[in-house]
């Protein structure tokens, strides 16, 4: 609680200064109205609303999603969970005759993202499959993950962690980094903004890690990465087959509700930084943000965010010490071995 | 003395379908568009802008990527171009309207990024 406390305070003293900061604050405040709204209008939509009402949560294919999205809209408002059901507190329809301002260009860029993963959400609450589900080979599914991935809010929240929390800026040229979960190489590209330090992109899907090698030539950096097929689960093998025993640093944005094995992931890149740290950005279903979030990264076909007492359960048995912990706007970590 | 002005227009012969075209070139990797059949072909010129080969993507170290067939390219997700990749949209659109005869180097990288991504469609 006195963590979670300092971290908004800090992140308001910086934002009296840093208009990127202050933008932030905006885009948090609109985003918080906007994505809650839009649920309220496909759930009213589909009809969904008035089963929410009727229906308890234990009903639905995956009950805890069912539960996570009543728990948004009671973040917001609109409802109250009760009995395992939800009652609503506004009347959908008069909800949506108000939608709410949109003006924030982190928001704005990010639009066409909310609004296509927001309205799989009927079918996904009623049974089980996601429209979205990235595989790496469905074109729309693609442009969605990709654009999710690679805007100047997300961008953001990468160069805090890399910057303000983990200080890469001071690693030297021979530094060796590894980017545990590249993506498309949203990631890869702060790191080669910020750092001289030789990055090791990991992903496992070829058709990321070829658009990821595609950025890193529109950068001319291609000396300065080395890409490398694997799930964060087989980290270690992977990079000794590529002649790395071990690396000085270990980035991880957004990672572990995309593994199966999430602890197996963390003990993966222990393994692999023999000092130094791992940089480490989590969602966690401890906030509002959090829980809105695993709302839209579950429709793309990840699994819920951890409650934050199990990823520090996780990071404990990984053996990693917690140097630094941020908890706004997203729960940010610096470990050590 | 007197100086003289090297002449940048090329003649090319298309890799792929042999029709000749002509070409603005530059010392270094040169990449065109053939007007027929639209293959990429790749034009390395000396510093005198003497033509030193003409190749198709899979033989050039410039590329890796397959041959994209300009005609058949569309933009369908505007709204989700990834923030990386928009710097080279303006040019891209120029390029799918028929506006643009000539891509560089970069700009060709980003087009096939915007391929892979989902958001540049192949009809």
């Amino acid at each position: 609680m006195r963590d979670k406390a300092l971290s908004l305070l800090k992140f308001g003293v910086e934002a009296l200064f840093s208009k990127e900061k202050r933008e932030w604050i905006k885009a948090i405040k609109e985003v918080g109205e906007y994505v809650p709204w839009k649920i309220v209008q496909v759930l009213y939509e589909s009809k969904l609303a008035k089963e929410m009402a009727a229906k308890p949560f234990s009903e639905y294919p995956d009950p805890k999603f069912a539960w996570v999205v009543a728990k948004v809209l009671e973040d917001y408002g609109y409802v109250k969970i009760q009995s395992n059901k939800v009652e609503w507190l506004k009347q959908p329809e008069k909800v949506l005759s108000e939608p709410p301002a949109v003006t924030s260009p982190l928001l704005l860029e990010t639009l066409g993202v909310i609004d296509r993963v927001v309205s799989t959400l009927p079918e996904a609450l009623r049974t089980g499959s996601k429209p979205l589900l990235y595989t790496g080979e469905a074109q729309d599914a693609k442009a969605v993950f990709a654009k999710f991935l690679d805007n100047t809010g997300y961008s953001q929240m990468r160069m805090m962690l890399a910057r303000d929390v983990a200080h890469m800026e001071k690693l030297p040229p021979s530094a060796l980094v590894v980017d545990v979960g590249s993506g498309i190489g949203a990631s890869v590209t702060t790191l080669l903004e910020l750092t001289d330090a030789k990055i090791i992109a990991t992903d496992p899907y070829p058709e990321n890690l070829k658009i990821l090698r595609n950025l890193v030539k529109l950068m001319n950096e291609e000396e300065r990465v080395i890409i490398i097929k694997t799930r964060g689960e087989e980290l270690s093998a992977a990079l000794r087959r590529a002649g790395i025993e071990s690396v000085d640093a270990a980035f991880m944005v957004n990672v572990l509700h995309w593994s199966e094995y999430p602890v197996k992931v963390l003990k993966e890149v222990r393994k692999v930084l023999r000092d130094g740290f791992l940089a480490m950005m989590q969602g966690t279903l401890d906030n509002k943000r959090g829980r809105l979030a695993a709302v839209i990264t579950y429709l793309m076909g990840s699994s819920i965010q951890p409650w934050r007492h199990e990823l520090l359960k996780w990071i404990a048995q990984a053996k990693f010490k917690v140097k630094k912990h941020e908890t706004f706007p997203i729960d940010m970590f610096l470990l050590t071995p | 003395m007197t100086s003289t002005k090297l002449i940048s227009l090329r003649k090319i012969s298309c890799w792929r379908c042999g029709t000749l075209f002509l070409a603005d070139i530059a010392p270094g990797e040169n990449i065109f568009f053939c007007p027929n059949c639209k293959g990429v072909n790749i034009v390395l010129v000396d510093s005198r802008l003497g033509v030193r080969g003409i190749y198709k993507p899979s033989e050039s170290d410039a590329l890796t990527n397959p041959v994209i067939d300009v005609s058949k390219i569309k933009l369908k997700n505007e709204d989700l171009v990834p923030k990386t990749l928009q710097p080279y949209l303006s040019t891209i659109k120029a390029l799918i309207n028929g506006d643009l005869k000539k891509l560089d180097k970069h700009t060709l990288i980003a087009l096939q990024a915007l391929i892979d991504c989902g958001v540049v469609v192949i009809e």
